[in-house]
Parts: structure tokens; sequence; C-alpha cells
């Protein structure tokens, strides 16, 4: 297997082991997940603890290939991205150059579940199984050690609950933004797993103005903000920034570049990608140093931000273009429009529409 | 029949409050006469969402010296509309 090349911005390199607890995974194609995950995820437990973390690996090839023939949706986001992907990104590992095809989605998916796998060893405490890289990570201390809180944006791209286990390396508490309805399906799945995981969440009631508060308190403690980037979510859920993403525009969530711009909290990208059976490496790199913004700058600085949020992910889907899990059509999804809110400027001259998918 | 002293200040309260959050909000379209006192802040009404709780409750702090959002059962209270923002912040005003 080809190995990955040097990230961007390494300055030290140190091994970390794993040492606890879970974040929720969000899903947009929630639906979707929501109905074959209950009882897909209790399958995968059942593998995992029935014959281990290898054989497990091998079990999931039916119920992979179950699902890409039965969720055409999916499928087709799948082979939408990969094509993207090539287009923008010909140096990519592993994408071929040809058109994609069912077996590039049926690995596309294993993937997925092996990164899904590999978070059941974690929670289950197999420490020892992993070797833990973690590049950049005084982007984050360096705050930390002020007391200065920081917000974690991640995405969909590889393993993003492993961050919450490198930075409690570090004691420092750590709050992971989730959706309440997805947040309960998974967090019982992990303890099961796992029953003295210490998940320390913030489960986001859209409708409820509590959580965008909690986050605040946090954030003034001088801890850890943990926020997906890359789907609409429990903040603002209407508020977009297109920004270009794999060579067209995509709708970000306003919200989750938003909020650390209001705080003047610096923003670090951190991402987890698998590298190999066993290894993962641990990206953190500056997105914003928190200077405080006023109030009219806002909404273009937090374009801003997002602009720099999408040129980095992409780079990274580039080395590891398999580990991406937003399985639905990215780039002009019915839940996030184009229009900004009736009654709210974006703060950006309108970009060029996205190019439909095929 | 006159306004009370009391009913005038609060009705300058609630247009302060008005220009701050279209302000704050950049709220192009609006203007802050136009907002109902009475009109709910979130969901229905002018469909605030969290966020704008937060960038509102900056703003407020540092006009009014009122700290909002300490007491999450408060905050649905104060935040129902702009009545109710005016009542928490003239009770509770240190600037």
């Amino acid at each position: 297997m080809p190995s990955l090349e040097e990230p961007h911005s390494t300055a030290q390199t140190r091994r970390v082991r794993p040492s606890a607890s879970a974040a929720a995974s969000e899903s947009a194609w929630s639906s979707i997940a929501e109905r074959g995950s209950a009882l897909g995820l209790r399958f995968m437990v059942l593998c995992y603890r029935g014959v281990g973390r290898r054989l497990s690996g091998w079990l999931l090839y039916p119920i992979v290939a179950y699902f890409v023939a039965a969720h055409p949706v999916a499928r087709r986001a799948s082979l939408d991205y990969l094509r993207r992907l090539r287009d923008a990104h010909p140096e990519a590992v592993g994408v071929p150059r040809r058109e994609p095809r069912w077996r590039d989605v049926m690995h596309h998916f294993h993937t997925f579940a092996e990164l899904i796998l590999d978070r059941f060893c974690f929670w289950a405490g197999r420490y020892d199984d992993f070797d833990v890289c973690v590049h950049g990570v005084e982007c984050v201390t360096e705050h930390l050690d002020k007391g200065r809180g920081v917000v974690l944006l991640s995405a969909h791209l590889g393993s993003f609950d492993l961050l919450r286990v490198v930075a409690r390396a570090d004691k420092v508490a750590v709050n992971a933004v989730v959706f309440t309805s997805n947040a309960e399906l998974i967090n019982a799945t992990f303890k099961r797993l796992d029953p003295h995981c210490d998940v320390r969440v913030i489960e986001m009631d859209p409708s409820s103005i509590r959580s965008a508060f909690e986050i605040k308190r946090c954030i003034d403690r001088g801890e850890i903000v943990a926020l997906l980037g890359d789907r609409t979510g429990p903040l603002g859920g209407r508020r977009v920034a297109r920004v270009p993403f794999l060579g067209a525009d995509a709708a970000f969530p306003q919200g989750p570049f938003m909020l650390p711009l209001l705080f003047g909290t610096p923003v670090v990208l951190s991402l987890a990608l698998r590298s190999g059976p066993r290894t993962y490496d641990v990206h953190f790199e500056t997105l914003a140093d928190g200077e405080r913004i006023a109030a009219a700058n806002r909404p273009a600085a937090a374009r801003e931000l997002a602009t720099r949020f999408a040129q980095r992910l992409e780079s990274h889907c580039a080395r590891a273009p398999f580990q991406w899990f937003n399985f639905y059509d990215f780039w002009d999804t019915a839940e996030v429009r184009s229009e900004p809110h009736p009654r709210r400027s974006n703060g950006s001259a309108a970009s060029s529409p996205a190019a439909s998918s095929q | 029949m006159a306004d009370s002293p009391a009913t005038r200040v609060r009705e300058d309260i609630e247009l302060e409050l008005k220009k701050l959050i279209v302000e704050a909000l950049v709220l192009e379209d609006l203007s802050p006469e136009s907002i109902d006192s009475m009109a709910p802040l979130f969901i229905d009404g002018l469909g605030l969402d969290s966020l704008d709780a937060l960038e509102i409750s900056l703003v407020i702090e540092e006009r009014y010296g009122v700290r909002l959002g300490e007491d999450a059962d408060q905050n649905r209270e104060i935040f129902e509309s702009v009545r109710s923002l005016a009542n928490f912040v003239t009770d509770n005003r240190t600037d």
C-alpha cells in the first residue's frame, strides 16, 4: 500500500496512546443511516466481539455489498465524489483514472466500515493495537497552555472521534457538539462497548439557545470545543457559505465558522486519517488565531475561514480519498440552500452555481 | 392619556434593542421600527437561531453591561421577545 506523503504543516511528530472516549457521528444521510445502522451497528458489534477486529473486517464484505446494492443515493454520491476528486486531484492516492465503478464504491464503503470497526477497538480500550502519530499538536496546546479555549474543526474524513482521544491525552476537557437524535443511538452503542467511557457531549437542539451558551461557557473555561465543519447541523442550520471544494462550490454550514469568530477563539483544523491497518496520522493545523472581528465584518470573515477549511480538507482528501464519508450529494443538497436567509446578508459576493452532479 | 415615564423608558430601550439586533445580525431588509416588541424572536416571528442569540447577548453585554446566558432556565424567558429582553435589561443594566 503506498504510504502517505508528509502532511503540509508538520512541526513535531509524537506518538500517543489513545486513552478515552466517544464522540458521536452526525449523519446528514441519517434516514439511510438510522434505518440500517441500528441493525448494522449491532451486527458489527457482535462480529467484533465474536471474532475480533481482523475477522470482522472480512465479514464486512457481504454487509457492504448489500449496502451498495440497496442504496442508490449513497452509491451515486460515492461515484460523484470519486469523479470530482479524480478530476481535481489526478495525483490522489488509489483513485483510478478511468470512470469510477461499483468496485470503487465497494472499496469506499468498505473503508468506512473499517473506520467504524477501528472505533469499536478504541472504545473497547484496545489501545495497544494502534500506533497514532500526531502532527502539529502545538497548534492546540499553545492556546490551552495560556488557559485559552480552542475550537477544533473536523470533517467526515477519517476518524474524527480519535481526536478526542488525542486531546484527552493532554487532560483537557473536550466537548463534542453533536445532534441529539443521532447521539443517542451511537452513544448507546459505544457505551455497550465501554461502560466506563466518559463521554462529554454538548447535545445541540437547533431550536434551543441553551446549548449555544453552553459552548460559550466551555470556551470561557479554556476547554476544547469540537465541531464538524462539513455538514449542516445544530448551529444556524439555514446559513451557508458556498466555497470551492474539489473543483466546484459546495455549501458548508456557516455556524461552525461564525461561532469562533463571535468569541474570538482560535480555530484548528483537526483530522485523524488511517494510514494502515493499525496506524493513524492525526493532523492539527491552525486556521484562525482568534482575533476578534467586528460584527459587520464577521460574515465575510466566516466565509474566508470556510474557504481555508475547504482548501485544507481537499488537500487531505487527496491523500486519503476513500476515508470521505459524506455519502450524499455534497455539492447541492436539499438541506442547505444557496439562498441566504431572506433577512440576512451572507456577507459574500455570489459565487458560481455548483456544477450539477452527473 | 399620557404614557407613564416608565413606559416611555421601556419603549426607548425596546427601540434601542431593535436597532442593536438589526445591526448585529445584519438584517438588511428590516427596519427596527417594524419589529413587533411582543413577537417571538426564535423559531417563529423573527426566526432567529441559537447563533443569533449569542450575537445578541454579546452586543447587549457590551452596551448595557448585562451578562446574558448564565442561567440556562432564565434564557428561555429572557429571549422570548424584545419586550422580555427590554425588561431584563431594565432590571439589570450596569452602564
